[in-house]
């Protein structure tokens, strides 16, 4: 009766049963056959479930064994998970293999169903994509079990063809050719999975030259005619450069072989064949350079009957940087999408019928001759405890690709495992620590028995438990290897070995997850240090000497290191440290190492005497109050409880802040300068009373003179009424004002247009008052206006007042058009548009009379019915004593006038700002009458006494009366100003 | 608010600058926008008259009711404006009433008032103007004695020996050459003047009106 050994806890179980009888494991897909496989999955060994690696061989080997079903190497390949169980024809194959196949328990024969066979004849739908593509096509659906003889490469290998010297010669520990060490060296390079177009010659990818020669040795495996597996030696180790590669991505499925890399396929394949299986001293040099320990350890235990000396190069492959884990890398290489098949090829491979048993005795020797690595994996599979080297552990980090070891967990632990039942062969055969070490193959049936933590690798359990327990929970009394040892002081070591310096010591951003899983958390944990204090080496036990204490650390023991940084760097290092994967535990966390605090260096938290000597006095700390105040709380939730926090100060004060008094202080002599000027700002502003002036002053007799002199100058020709001077002389003629007026339409009206003030009516009534007279006598209509706001007023005085002889009425003779307002531009506007500027006029009457619009428009008056603009006036007469009104009228409505009817009767004050426009010769202006001289000279051209002449006397003799003021007033001023000049002169001397 | 000398700006230069464009370049369509913008204009004026005789009645109303010290005045004029707004406006300029049977017996309030109380008034003012005149030149030469004050006081005697009986009392030659002189001076150096002034007077116009269409000056505020 067959046994089935568990492949959770290494027992060996009778082979009826499902599920282990020591662990409750699930043992069905070790039970079931390869036979099964088909019923259960359709897709056989032909499509998903075929490992990449046999594909590949398939590959590999295509044409030479296209139609010969039996020859296919996958029927006698430990390494294939297709292989039903053990070969029936060991005829070539060497002496190991056959001793492997005289082990296998003959489970797989035991299911005559699960002939593979059959199965794999019967072409499934899955097998359809496999034969639609060509290079796939006779390597996927060819049987892979012959029962009848074995397969043709293991009789090439037999028969010492192709590689059955190399294998002999490889089965001999150190009879490696050097090609094998450029193997070792390309080994690192072949984890890229090269593109699955170009599987065979992108499988070299490495860059290995040898490797590029097989390729153009071999053609690829795509040559019908090319003796594949046994003819080209470099192929298997080509091989067993990819088994690294294939390795890690375990889970890579063999379904898809589309997706998968065939060229992986192939370098599993071999890298299990048996034709393989001595591993000689390449392999210690490939676990220099495999980031893997668990990979290096696999592929020896494929190849390891006789392969002790790698393992005599692991100390120097664990101080080897090349063994650094690149957990990048390998996630890359997981997330393959070809690792989400359901098949793992790696225990399958590992676990191959007879293999287990044919442990040579290098494995044994592996076992007792190398404690320091592997006697922490016990045969036995007493998992906890076990320490594994670090570096082995930081290869656990591969574990971390938890996507990939779930989905091949679920698959493992299906109802319908798509395992092949080599698997299951294999597991029995497999070492205890082979099997621990093909865990991740078997998590189906590890979860099926989680509570037994024994069947867990210490590196799968790393992953479920902190770092730090593993470590506690290791034998104490197991020695650390020297190896270890000696990668202690070994601090540049870099991350994902054993020598790891802890993660404390190194920078966050250079924290790797393999230093977080090897050493970091055993050197600093804090707890437990008795416990671990046996089972730690010397250099871990300095470490722990060096490292305070957490109790240290918070009595504020500031190491060397610790000083260097900013406190507030300091606290959020240890509070925080950002490598620290979120939620983890904090007693999981490392707490910071602490170093030797040298006598010379700063205790933390005291100043020392020359820094304490330079501190001023007046900055010296208040005393602060203690953060934690034993008097119980007074107030809220918590009143009653001691030993709380005390608020931050001013927080918890209560009550009125102080008040600060803002009065300036200022001297008594400040002050009484700020009083004088106040006063002097304040006499400014107030107004001073006029003074009380003698009328009997010198000012004022002068005035009075002044004053006496010209009043009796100016009635003295009023009271004689007798001529005294003649008439002024005619500064212009006024003979063409007289043609002007003469010369007029009748019935034709003049526009009058009273622009003065009333202070200034004297003088212009007495020069207007001639010409209107004129006007009047010739029965002229006037139309009276006038731009100032008293100009109606006037002009209505002077029509009906002054000229009240002729008889004017309002609305039949004249009309007056009121007042222009806006200045120039009012006057614009009256010149373009008369009427509509002007719709109301001056007529006198009150304002209801405006209720009637019609008959207040002075426009429809009868002055005024014939005139639409300005230019139908015939005479348009100016009276102002303003230059400037003079000016805009000039401008402004003199271009709108008929040419040649502008008069401008002016005060004699304007007469120099309106005499250009009379002088410019365009006829702006003309006739130009000023002042009372002008309108005696028109009542004299007129032949008519008026108030021009009676005017004229009194100016002449007033104006001879100031020039004679003048002169007297002046020579006394001036007398008295040489005076006084004299006089200075005298008080200076 | 902020953007109100801005709007009154454009509308300001808008204004200005159509209406100058218009004034050179008839335009049939536009010419009641022409017209449009100079009534707006006087009307604004007016109307800005009114607001300032408002202005002015009621700062004395505030003084008088404040009791100031000189609000007596205020009294006076906000009286005398009220009154001659009420003659005038309500029953008219030319209101007459009649007191007996003959013609002449007959009294305008609003002519009244404007004939015998503002016009001498004015008058007065320019009589003491004239009074005030004489005697600073007179003390001209006592407070300063230099070139532009005998020059200055020169001048006014030219001026007036022009208006006066030396040049019209038939002195012979006298007075032909007083008038000669008087003339002269009025008609070169004082036409002269004038025409600088004028023409200074045009130029700012032009600067002025050309800032305000540009904006750059706002005499409107803002």
């Amino acid at each position: 009766m067959a046994e089935l050994q568990c492949p959770a806890c290494g027992q060996l179980n009778p082979d009826h049963l499902e599920t282990c009888q020591h662990c409750q494991a699930d043992l069905s897909a070790l039970v079931s056959g390869p036979g099964d496989m088909p019923d259960e999955s359709p897709m056989g060994m032909e499509g998903d479930d075929l490992a990449d690696w046999l594909l590949s061989m398939r590959e590999e080997e295509p044409d030479d064994d296209a139609g010969d079903e039996p020859d296919y190497p996958d029927e006698g390949d430990p390494g294939s998970p297709s292989a039903p169980g053990p070969s029936p024809s060991s005829a070539g194959i060497p002496d190991w293999l056959a001793a492997l196949s005289d082990e296998v328990p003959p489970a797989a024969p035991e299911q005559p169903a699960d002939s593979p066979e059959d199965d794999l004849a019967d072409p499934s739908p899955a097998e359809q994509p496999l034969a639609e593509d060509p290079p796939h096509e006779t390597q996927a659906i060819p049987p892979v079990d012959s029962p009848e003889g074995p397969p043709g490469w293991l009789t090439d290998l037999a028969e010492g063809e192709d590689s059955v010297e190399i294998s002999g010669s490889s089965m001999q520990v150190g009879d490696l050719p050097d090609w094998v060490e450029g193997l070792v060296s390309s080994a690192g390079q072949l984890k890229a999975p090269p593109p699955a177009a170009e599987p065979e010659t992108e499988s070299p990818q490495a860059g290995a030259d040898w490797l590029a020669d097989l390729r153009g040795d071999d053609e690829g495996a795509d040559s019908p005619d090319s003796d594949q597996p046994g003819g080209e030696i470099p192929d298997w180790l080509e091989g067993m450069d990819a088994i690294h590669e294939e390795i890690e991505s375990t889970s890579m499925p063999a379904g898809d072989p589309d997706e998968g890399d065939p060229t992986g396929f192939a370098a599993e394949d071999e890298a299990l064949d048996p034709s393989v299986p001595q591993v000689p001293d390449w392999i210690a040099q490939l676990a220099n350079q495999d980031p893997d320990p668990r990979e290096s350890l696999e592929t020896t235990d494929e190849n390891g009957e006789e392969a002790p000396d790698w393992l005599e190069k692991l100390d120097s492959m664990a101080e080897s940087p090349a063994s650094e884990p690149e957990p990048d890398a390998r996630a890359e290489e997981t997330a393959d999408p070809a690792g989400e098949g359901p098949t793992a090829p790696e225990p399958d491979g590992l676990a191959q019928p007879g293999f287990g048993e044919g442990i040579p005795d290098w494995l044994d020797e592996l076992q007792s001759q190398t404690p320091p690595i592997f006697g922490e994996i016990q045969p036995g599979g007493d998992r906890p405890g076990e320490a594994l080297p670090d570096w082995l552990q930081a290869s656990s980090e591969e574990a971390e690709l938890a996507g990939e070891e779930l989905s091949f967990e679920e698959e493992s632990a299906g109802p319908e495992p798509s395992e092949p039942a080599g698997a299951g062969e294999a597991q029995e055969d497999m070492p205890d620590w082979l099997s621990g070490m093909t865990l991740d193959a078997e998590a189906g049936e590890f979860e099926g028995e989680s509570d037994e933590e024994e069947a867990i690798p210490d590196w799968l359990a790393g992953f479920e438990q902190p770092e730090v327990e593993e470590i506690a929970e290791e034998p104490d009394d197991e020695p650390l290897p020297d190896w270890l040892t000696t990668m202690v002081p070994a601090e540049d070591q870099p991350a994902g070995t054993a020598e790891q310096p802890p993660a404390s010591m190194a920078e966050p951003g250079d924290f790797s997850p393999a230093a977080e899983a090897a050493g970091v958390p055993q050197v600093d944990e804090p707890g437990d240090a008795q416990e671990e204090a046996d089972g730690i080496p010397d250099w871990l036990s300095n470490l722990q000497e060096q490292v305070p204490s957490l109790e240290q650390q918070e009595a504020g023991e500031v190491q060397d290191w610790d000083v260097d940084l900013p406190e507030g760097e300091q606290q959020a290092e240890v509070d925080d440290p950002e490598w620290l994967p979120a939620g983890e535990p904090d007693e999981k966390r490392d707490p910071l190492p602490a170093f030797s605090q040298g006598p010379d260096e700063i205790a933390p938290g005291d100043v020392p005497d020359w820094l304490e000597a330079m501190r001023p006095e007046d900055d010296a700390p208040a005393p602060v109050a203690p953060e934690v105040s034993d008097a119980p709380e007074q107030y809220g939730p918590l009143a009653g409880m001691r030993g709380l926090l005390s608020a931050e100060p001013g927080i918890g004060q209560a009550g009125k802040p102080e008040a600060y008094s803002v009065k300036l202080r200022i001297s008594d002599a400040q002050q009484g300068s700020m009083e004088a000027l106040r006063s002097m700002v304040e006499a400014e502003t107030e107004p001073q009373p006029a003074g009380r002036k003698s009328l009997f002053s010198e000012q004022g007799i002068l005035r009075w003179i002044i004053v006496t002199l010209l009043f009796l100058v100016v009635i003295f020709p009023f009271f004689l009424d007798l001529p005294i001077s003649g008439l002024p002389p005619m500064a212009r003629p006024m003979g063409n004002l007289g043609r002007l007026i003469n010369d007029l339409p009748a019935g034709a009206p003049a526009l009058v247009i009273v622009d003065f003030e009333p202070g200034m009516s004297g003088e212009l009534n007495a020069a207007a008052g001639a010409v209107i007279d004129h006007l009047m006598l010739r029965e002229t209509p006037l139309a009276l206006v006038s731009s100032s706001p008293l100009g109606p007023a006037l002009g209505e005085r002077l029509v009906s007042r002054e000229l009240a002889q002729h008889g004017y009425t309002y609305g039949q003779d004249y009309v007056n058009l009121g007042y222009i307002p806006g200045g120039a531009t009012g006057l614009q506007n009256f010149a373009n548009f008369p009427r509509a500027s002007l719709p109301l006029g001056y007529d006198g009457l009150p304002f209801w009379g405006l209720l009637n619009i019609e008959a207040a428009n002075p426009w429809n008056q009868a002055p005024l019915q014939n005139v639409g603009a300005l230019s139908d006036f015939g005479l348009t007469l100016l009276v102002t004593d303003n230059p400037d009104t003079t000016r805009s009228w000039i401008e402004q409505v003199h271009p709108k006038l008929k040419p040649g009817t502008f008069v401008v009767i002016a005060s004699a004050q304007a007469e120099p700002l309106i005499l250009p426009y009379y002088n410019s010769g365009e006829g702006q202006v003309a006739v130009l009458v000023t002042g009372v001289a002008g309108g005696a000279s028109y009542e004299a051209f007129l032949t008519r006494e008026g108030p021009g002449r009676a005017y004229w006397d009194s100016l002449g003799l007033g104006a001879l009366a100031a020039i004679v003021l003048l002169f007297g007033a002046g020579s006394f001023n001036l007398f008295l100003y040489y005076r006084q000049l004299e006089s200075e002169r005298k008080g200076r001397r | 608010m902020r953007r109100l000398p801005l709007l009154s700006t454009v509308v300001a230069a808008l204004s200005g600058g159509l209406a100058l464009y218009l004034l050179f370049f008839q335009i049939p369509g536009l010419a009641g926008l022409r017209s449009y913008l100079l009534q707006s204009a006087a009307s604004l004026a007016a109307l800005a008259l009114i607001v300032g005789i408002i202005h002015l009645l009621t700062v004395h109303l505030d003084k008088l009711i404040a009791g100031e010290e000189r609000a007596v005045y205020s009294g006076v004029l906000v009286f005398a404006l009220l009154l001659t707004f009420l003659l005038a406006f309500a029953f008219g300029p030319n209101f007459s009433y009649s007191y007996g049977s003959d013609a002449t017996d007959r009294i305008e309030p609003a002519n009244w008032l404007f004939q015998y109380v503002q016009t001498p008034i004015e008058i007065s003012l320019m009589a003491l103007l004239s009074i005030s005149l004489l005697y600073a030149a007179g003390r001209l030469l006592r407070r300063r004695v230099n070139t532009f004050s005998v020059v200055f006081l020169i001048s006014v005697v030219i001026a007036l020996l022009g208006s006066s009986l030396v040049a019209t009392g038939g002195f012979a030659g006298l007075s032909d050459a007083v008038a000669t002189v008087s003339q002269w001076v009025a008609r070169v150096p004082a036409v002269a003047g004038a025409r600088g002034i004028i023409l200074g007077v045009a130029l700012g116009t032009i600067a002025t009106g050309l800032r305000i269409i540009m904006g750059s000056d706002r005499p409107y505020g803002g």
